[in-house]
């Protein structure tokens, strides 16, 4: 009889909680390769529950990034298992992913635009409600690879804030540094990427 | 760069009051321009807002969306890549290995786009799950419906090795025999697929897959309709588009007819060698689809048999009512040609029966008796009680018939009619009339169905019995008509035949085994056992169970099929023990009614208390449902459910034929319950104490997607809002009154405003007008004014078309005393635009004008051009009145430029019929024609019986001035008949007096004197004035040339009278024309007189006299001179008047 099979699961899902667990507890002790499996894992999931959100979600709602990612977290570690070490790499793994979704689909729109162009249109007040152009979120991506070389913490902190949207609390816990310093330090983020993105002139 | 210094100056400089900070840096840094340089731009950094201050994602779909295309590094879920097999429009074909099974499949991964949309990813599930169940040796399996990581779905199916029968045909046609062979596995497997509600549509070479065994496997079961969409991209659609019915390429309702076309066409193509509809491009091949038919087979091989074209014939039919339709028959048909036998296929009126939903056993001495019984009689009624198959019965003979009945076989299930006029209302939709107030309905029926050799299949007439008299009235009036009836009890009309159903024949104890196999209900047993489990046999061990088991269920079909659709579960030992058990209960409440219906009661429970708690749940459920629906809507009455329990939950319901599936013809399934079982389960609802709480979410549900599109009856998607209504016309219908028994009066009146308009545009006026009113005189002073307001100004609107001017009016006066109240202008200006085109009606032209301008002045403030325009309008009815068409036109043109703006292509329609009115008007006979046509154009498709008959009586009207009698009298008669249905009472009577001016042009005196009195009777109950006078024009005329001068005089004086009231300047013109001609023998000088005055006239209003016969020379060398003054002018009207006597 024709097997009607909606429950064949994916791996990741398949996947027991134990492997995710057992990969954070090794990237923790500094296994590089332990991130790089972790990522398709946490990918995946980060877009499943997306859709579960796209089909209950209500038009025109913003998508709270930080609960995906804490839905992830719990869906795929084991919180009683991993203390806070491991759950900050997670975080890491999982603000990449998202940063990486972002930029994909920017690409896929076929949003290219070498230079800052466009940045000389001015930002009006009106954008700010809505999600990036196409083209702003590929020179960020870009941008961010720089701020990088200058600056490893920095871009970390912005993938947690902008691209998971986590809170500053959530971002020093992981960090393992004061709220304080976080908000000074996406203060110097933030500059320096609205510096190259819009080349320091209003 | 050293960067710790330069965020240090940064973070330092931000503590630092704006003023003092550059000042500050300048100092801080020194002689280091570069470190100043990067601060400074950091500085400026920091204070321009920018792209980190918005949200990354605000769309969820962003980061659902799978990844692009490219092929998938290796696996698609556990399925290993080997390579790619294909391509096509929906998505990439591999050979795959499983390796949990360790065989080969055909992995068929669907394009991105068809994955993210919610809607469409849930219908795509529940299609394929609706294709795997369909277990048929000749429909390609599918092993399993998943999705990989990336959120891309795909379909596993057994990979088979061999050929399409496209690759086959490349070296072109296929051997007769072989291709026959192919066509009756398809069309086998088709017809498996039909009976389960399920249409392929996109049946074609490549999509049938000759396997290593010699078998054929239809591929792509349940998802070619998901990829309509795509169609629309280039190339991919050609390939397909040679096999689309003509039904499919117009977008219209597609069925089980459409895959026959395609299967034609494929056999066509098989034999042949060449595809019968071919072309470089899209259009030319749709071009031969819909209009050309294809040379026969035998004129491209002459070694083709005869039949082979008939058969092909029956298939590549192009009005799908009259197409072929059964799998089942073309297989028989096909394996007659294979013998070389005649083909039996009779050319078969037009029909609409259901698809049977399973095939047919037994019976076929009922059936002949039938046939005996409408050969002599005119009605034949099949009783029996519930269950016993009658239905079943009906349709098969009324199949066998069809031959005989050219003008067609109709099917009307009255179901679950709800009183005598709904019964009607389907009986007449049915016919494919729009049915129009009740009184009429039965009357339109008969002027259909005249002279016309019809069979009516009426189903379940139980909810008739109140017409049955008008129903015998019917007979008579149709001599030509035969009624075959099933009702569980006898009509009681004269030369009614009764042909009690029996339950099917029940073996006798002693029977023995061959015995068994010959027994009908057994055989029953046998095929719906068999549809769960395929080798499901009779032997001699399950044989005494199987027998008794038809014995205790009274051999009634219904509750053998209930029985043996648990085969899957029990043996047939094992049904007898538990179902016998619950048989010999003491019969349940409403044991007053007969034992059998006892049996399918019982049998019905059973199979209820078989079912888990969430299927139960469903099955109660689904009971609030009139007419089916789909499955959003169950969902939304099921809330609580995950999606994924539902659908098994529905999935049990369908297997256990408790429900069941139909495709509504647009793509998507519906579902719904016999009535006999429904019933039992709103029982069950009501038993459950849910029954409120479901309907109430039944309602809200309903309610919600009237008005949602409602919002869209009057815009730029107003064909398909309709469309798309008239399935949920039931439900939303059963909602409103659910809310009135409930005494709901906001939410009926909510409902009521969600649905008037369809009820204006479908016709239903009457009925939408009785509703509205009592919902309106429920709500007294409970509900938001605003809402009574609109609620009354809908219900005028209705009562207007009606023709009932006086109840419009008391409406409106009503509805625009509670808009001043509110102070809302826009309410307002609507109810007055309405109160204006009552008055147009009632010919009180100045008060409409001056309302209208009203209107026009707040609608300019409110911005409103969609209003408007509709202001326009009216304002261009009272200069068209007054004989001012030059006005006319440009107030019309006013308005058209808005409602274009506004994409209402409804208004735009009635715009510029309006217009091509007043170019008729001044004689400009080829502008009139094509701004006709430009109306016809947007009308049409609306499907809106009003303005199509308006826009028909204006081509009329054009044709009648240019001379050209027959044709305007062919269009005025079909311009009547939209008239009929949709209920328009002065649209009947504008065509009427048309219909006299003709027939007074073409010499017939004495009919147009009948018709116009007709015509005037109609003007004068809805108090049209401006109507009457042209009538009475008209008959003055005819009266003439009959030699009644006395009278004739008399309807001028008449109409001269009330023209001169409202100021028709042509309208007086013609009248004088008229007494011009009645002077011309006795008085010339007279008549000449008047003959100028009335050129006067025209050339004033720029109106010219069109052409009319009996005109002789008076009128045609009259000439004008200068206008009048109106006192002037009235002196004149009034000697006339006078002279008249």
């Amino acid at each position: 009889m024709a097997a009607m099979s909606e429950d064949n699961p994916s791996p990741a899902a398949k996947a027991p909680v134990g492997e995710v667990t057992q990969l954070l507890r090794m990237a923790q002790q500094g296994d590089p390769q332990a991130p790089e499996q972790l990522y398709p894992l946490i990918y995946a999931e980060l877009r499943r529950i997306a859709r579960r959100l796209l089909a209950g979600e209500r038009a025109g709602h913003t998508l709270d990034t930080a609960g995906l990612v804490n839905e992830a977290y719990l869906k795929l570690a084991d919180p009683t298992q991993n203390p806070a070490e491991g759950r900050a790499h997670f975080l890491r793994i999982a603000a990449r992913a998202m940063r990486q979704i972002l930029v994909d689909h920017a690409r896929r729109k076929g949003a290219e635009k070498r230079g800052g162009d466009w940045a000389r249109t001015s930002m009006d007040e009106a954008r700010l409600g809505q999600a990036p152009r196409g083209e702003e979120m590929l020179a960020l991506d870009e941008a961010l690879n720089r701020l990088n070389e200058v600056d490893e913490r920095l871009r970390q902190i912005v993938e947690f804030r902008f691209f998971a949207g986590l809170s500053e609390t959530e971002i020093a816990e992981a960090l393992g540094v004061t709220t304080r310093t976080v908000q000074r330090e996406w203060a110097k983020a933030r500059a320096w990427l609205h510096k190259e993105l819009y080349g320091g002139r209003e | 760069m050293d960067w710790g210094r330069v965020w240090e100056l940064f973070d330092a400089a931000l503590e630092k009051p704006d003023a003092e900070r550059a000042g500050w840096l300048a100092e801080a840094c020194g002689a280091d321009a570069e470190l100043r340089a990067e601060v400074e731009g950091l500085l400026a950094g920091h204070d321009r807002p920018g792209v980190l201050d918005q949200h990354a994602i605000t769309d969820p779909g962003v980061l659902a969306a799978p990844r692009s295309s490219g092929s998938p590094s290796g696996a698609v879920g556990p399925y290993k890549i080997v390579r790619e097999i294909g391509r096509g429009g929906m998505g990439v074909v591999y050979l795959a290995e499983d390796p949990r099974q360790g065989r080969r499949a055909a992995i068929k991964l669907l394009a991105p786009h068809l994955s993210t949309d919610p809607q469409a990813r849930r219908r795509l599930l529940a299609e394929a799950r609706a294709a795997s169940r369909l277990d048929h040796p000749n429909i390609c399996e599918i092993l399993e419906v998943s999705e990989t990581d990336d959120g891309l779905l795909y379909l596993a199916m057994p990979f088979y090795e061999g050929e399409t029968v496209a690759q086959r045909m490349t070296d072109g046609p296929l051997p007769l025999e072989q291709a026959l062979r192919i066509a009756m596995q398809a069309a086998a497997g088709l017809g498996r697929a039909h009976a389960a509600g399920v249409v392929h549509r996109d049946i074609k070479p490549s999509n049938l897959m000759l396997a290593e065994d010699g078998s054929v496997k239809i591929l792509d079961f349940g998802v070619a309709k998901m990829h309509g969409a795509s169609l629309s991209a280039p190339g991919v659609r050609v390939g397909t588009l040679a096999y689309m019915a003509p039904e499919q390429l117009l977008g219209e309702a597609v069925s089980a007819a459409a895959d026959l076309w395609a299967l034609g066409v494929t056999l066509y193509e098989m034999t042949a060698g060449r595809r019968p509809f071919q072309g470089d491009y899209e259009p030319a091949i749709m071009y031969e689809i819909l209009n050309e038919e294809p040379p026969p087979t035998r004129s491209i091989r002459p070694e083709l048999p005869a039949g082979l074209d008939r058969l092909l014939g029956a298939l590549l039919e192009k009005n799908a009512a009259r197409r072929l339709s059964s799998a089942a028959e073309l297989c028989e048909e096909l394996e007659a040609l294979e013998r070389g036998e005649e083909i039996a296929l009779g050319p078969g009126g037009p029909q609409n029966l259901p698809h049977p939903l399973t095939t047919f056993l037994g019976r076929e001495r009922e059936i002949e008796q039938l046939e005996r019984i409408l050969d002599r009689a005119r009605l034949a009624t099949i009783t029996g009680p519930a269950g016993a198959g009658k239905t079943r019965l009906a349709i098969e003979a009324a199949r066998r018939l069809t031959a005989r009945f050219p003008s067609g076989v109709w099917f009307v299930s009255l179901e679950a009619a709800q009183g005598a006029a709904q019964a009607a209302a389907l009986l007449a939709r049915a016919l494919g009339l729009e049915p129009s107030p009740e009184r009429q309905v039965f009357d339109q029926i008969e002027d259909a169905l005249r002279a016309k050799k019809t069979l009516l299949v009426l189903d379940n007439c139980e909810c008739i019995l109140e017409c049955v008299p008008r129903l015998a009235r019917l007979l008579e009036a149709c001599p030509e008509l035969k009624v075959l009836a099933t009702s569980r009890a006898p009509l009681r009309i004269a030369g009614e035949r009764e042909l009690n159903a029996p339950p099917l024949e029940v073996p006798s104890p002693e029977a023995g085994l061959a015995d068994l196999e010959r027994n009908q209900a057994v055989a029953l047993f046998l095929d719906r056992a068999r549809a769960g489990l395929p080798n499901f046999e009779l032997t001699a061990a399950n044989a005494a169970s199987i027998a008794e088991l038809c014995r205790r269920l009274d051999g009634l079909p219904l509750a053998i099929e209930l029985a043996a659709a648990r085969t899957k579960l029990f043996s047939p030992k094992a049904l007898l023990d538990r179902l016998g058990q619950r048989l010999d209960l003491l019969a349940s409440p409403g044991a007053d009614r007969p034992e059998r219906h006892q049996t399918l009661r019982k049998a019905v429970e059973w199979s209820h208390e078989l079912l888990n708690p969430t299927e139960r749940k469903l099955f109660r459920r689904m009971s609030v449902f009139r007419g089916g629906c789909e499955i959003e809507c169950i969902q939304a009455v099921c809330g609580e459910l995950p999606e994924a329990e539902l659908l098994d939950a529905l999935d049990a319901l369908l297997q256990h034929n408790l429900a069941r599936r139909t495709d509504d013809g647009q793509g998507e399934s519906r579902f719904d319950m016999l009535e006999t079982i429904r019933e039992l389960a709103a029982e069950r609802l009501l038993a459950n104490e849910e029954a409120d709480r479901v309907r109430q979410a039944h309602a809200e549900h309903y309610l919600t997607r009237a008005e949602t599109a409602a919002a869209q009856m009057t815009g730029a998607l107003q064909a398909e809002a309709l469309d798309r209504f008239e399935t949920e016309i039931r439900n939303c219908e059963a909602a409103f009154d659910w809310a009135m028994e409930r005494g709901d009066a906001e939410r009926a009146l909510r409902f009521g405003l969600a649905l008037w308009r369809f009820w204006l545009v479908r016709g239903r006026i009457e009925e939408g007008s009785r509703r509205l009113g009592a919902a309106l005189q429920l709500a007294e002073r409970t509900v938001e004014t605003r809402l009574i307001a609109k609620a009354l100004h809908a219900k005028a609107t209705l009562d207007q078309n009606l023709g009932d001017n006086a109840r419009a009016t008391a409406a409106l006066e009503r509805s625009l005393a509670l808009w001043r109240e509110l102070g809302d202008d826009r309410g307002l200006a609507s109810s007055l635009l309405n109160q204006a085109w009552v008055f147009l009606e009632l010919s009180r032209l100045d008060e409409a004008a001056a309302l209208s301008r009203e209107a026009l002045t707040l609608l300019e403030r409110l911005g409103d051009e969609r209003t408007q325009a509709v202001a326009w309008n009216n304002l261009g009815w009272a200069a068209a009145y007054r004989g001012r068409p030059r006005a006319a036109f440009e107030c019309f043109d006013k308005g058209l430029t808005l409602r274009r703006g506004s994409g209402d292509r409804r208004g735009e329609g009635f715009a510029l019929a309006c217009m091509a009115w007043t170019e008729l008007m001044q004689g400009r006979f080829a502008q009139a024609h094509r701004l006709m046509d430009q109306a016809t154009r947007r009308l049409v498709r609306i499907g809106d019986r009003v303005l199509s008959g308006f826009a028909l009586v204006g081509r009329a009207m054009i044709l009648l001035d240019e001379g050209r009698l027959g044709e305007a009298e062919e269009i005025a008669e079909k311009a009547l008949r939209e008239w009929e249905r949709g209920g328009n009472r002065s649209g009947e009577a504008w065509t009427r007096l048309l219909q006299g001016e003709i027939a007074v042009e073409r010499g017939e005196p004495g009919a147009a004197i009948r018709t116009l009195e007709s015509a005037r009777d109609v003007w004068r109950a809805i108090g049209g004035a401006w109507g009457d006078a042209g009538t009475s024009a008209a008959l003055a005329r005819a009266l003439a040339a009959c030699g009644r001068p006395a009278d004739a005089r008399r309807e001028l004086a008449a109409s001269l009278r009330t023209r001169l009231r409202l100021d028709d300047r042509r309208g007086l013109a013609e009248c004088l024309e008229i007494l011009s001609g009645l002077e011309s023998a006795a008085r010339p000088g007279e008549a000449r007189h008047w003959a100028a005055l009335a050129a006067t006239l025209r050339a004033d209003c720029e109106s010219p006299r069109p052409p009319r016969r009996g005109d002789g020379p008076i009128l045609e060398q009259a000439a004008a001179a200068a206008p009048p003054d109106s006192a002037g002018l009235r002196r004149e009207i009034e000697r006339a008047i006078t002279g008249l006597g």
